[in-house]
């Protein structure tokens, strides 16, 4: 009887051990958070824009204005750059573009360096929005 | 005699139960065990959740000349609305995408206290070429 219980005893052990592991097979799972999407960057239109510049006396460029500009791009900013025929900017300007009904205009007067007017060559524009 | 016969079937019924439990239980145990020892099949389920509860993140852009493309280019990516109670300290990833949905370049930053945050792409994007932002933010 005693050599019975000791080995009901130990099988009934060896049982719970083997339950005990059986218990380890649940799975934990957690994560952290994550956001992602996409957007489009959409255009307000512009593909080509004409520009004028005025010259002083002294054969430097005092404005550009920009004309043809639509007019799903009023209230955006627009930067010219004013190009060499190296490509190497000789100024740029930024200007807000104002409200409008058919088609919008913006006048540069400041490039941050005195720019020949023998020197420009052409210019390079960006809307950005706001 | 017939007593001692009883007892000792009685003992050997109950000590068949008990065997028989045992070895079920040590079996159902070694089936349970199979399935984690060899990762043969692991399960489970958690929530992916999104730190942005409020507002909707932004992207603007600021350009500078470069006469490289020749052209406009990307100077800076300004994320705006992002929500910084929630978001603030993830790591956030912004890629900018052209034609065909490239990848022009991908800028990753931190989720600021302010809501806002301004990246600087690390390679020259040509203005002209950005049709798409994505933007990710995980942690």
């Amino acid at each position: 009887m005693n050599t019975l219980s000791k080995t009901l005893g130990f099988l009934v052990t060896v049982a719970a051990t083997f339950a005990a592991c059986a218990a380890a097979a649940t799975l934990a799972v957690a994560s952290t958070s994550l956001s992602a999407g996409n957007a489009a960057v959409t255009s307000c239109g512009v593909s080509s824009l004409t520009a004028t510049r005025n010259v002083n006396n002294s054969g430097n460029v005092t404005q550009v204005n920009v004309g043809g500009i639509p007019t799903a791009c009023s209230g955006e900013t627009l930067s010219v750059a004013l190009v060499s025929s190296a490509n190497a900017s000789l100024g740029s300007g930024t200007a807000t573009i104002g409200s409008c009904t058919t088609t919008c205009s913006a006048t540069i007067t400041s490039f941050g360096a005195t720019v020949a007017a023998t020197s420009l060559a052409k210019y390079s524009f960006s809307v950005t929005g706001t | 005699m017939t007593k001692a016969i009883k007892g000792l079937a009685k003992r050997r019924t109950v000590f068949a139960l008990l065997l028989a439990l045992t070895i079920f239980g040590a079996v159902y145990g070694f089936a349970a065990t199979l399935n984690v020892g060899t990762n043969a099949l692991s399960a489970g389920n958690a929530t992916v959740a999104s730190c942005q509860q409020t507002g909707t993140p932004t992207g603007t852009y600021t350009t500078t000349y470069n006469s490289t493309i020749p052209g406009y280019q990307v100077a800076s990516v300004v994320v705006t609305g992002l929500d910084d109670t929630n978001c603030n300290g993830k790591a956030i990833s912004v890629t900018l995408t052209g034609a065909a949905n490239a990848n022009l370049a991908t800028i990753t930053g931190t989720v600021p206290s302010s809501g806002n945050l301004t990246l600087t792409p690390g390679s020259t994007v040509s203005a002209a070429a950005v049709t798409g932002v994505s933007v990710a933010i995980a942690g």
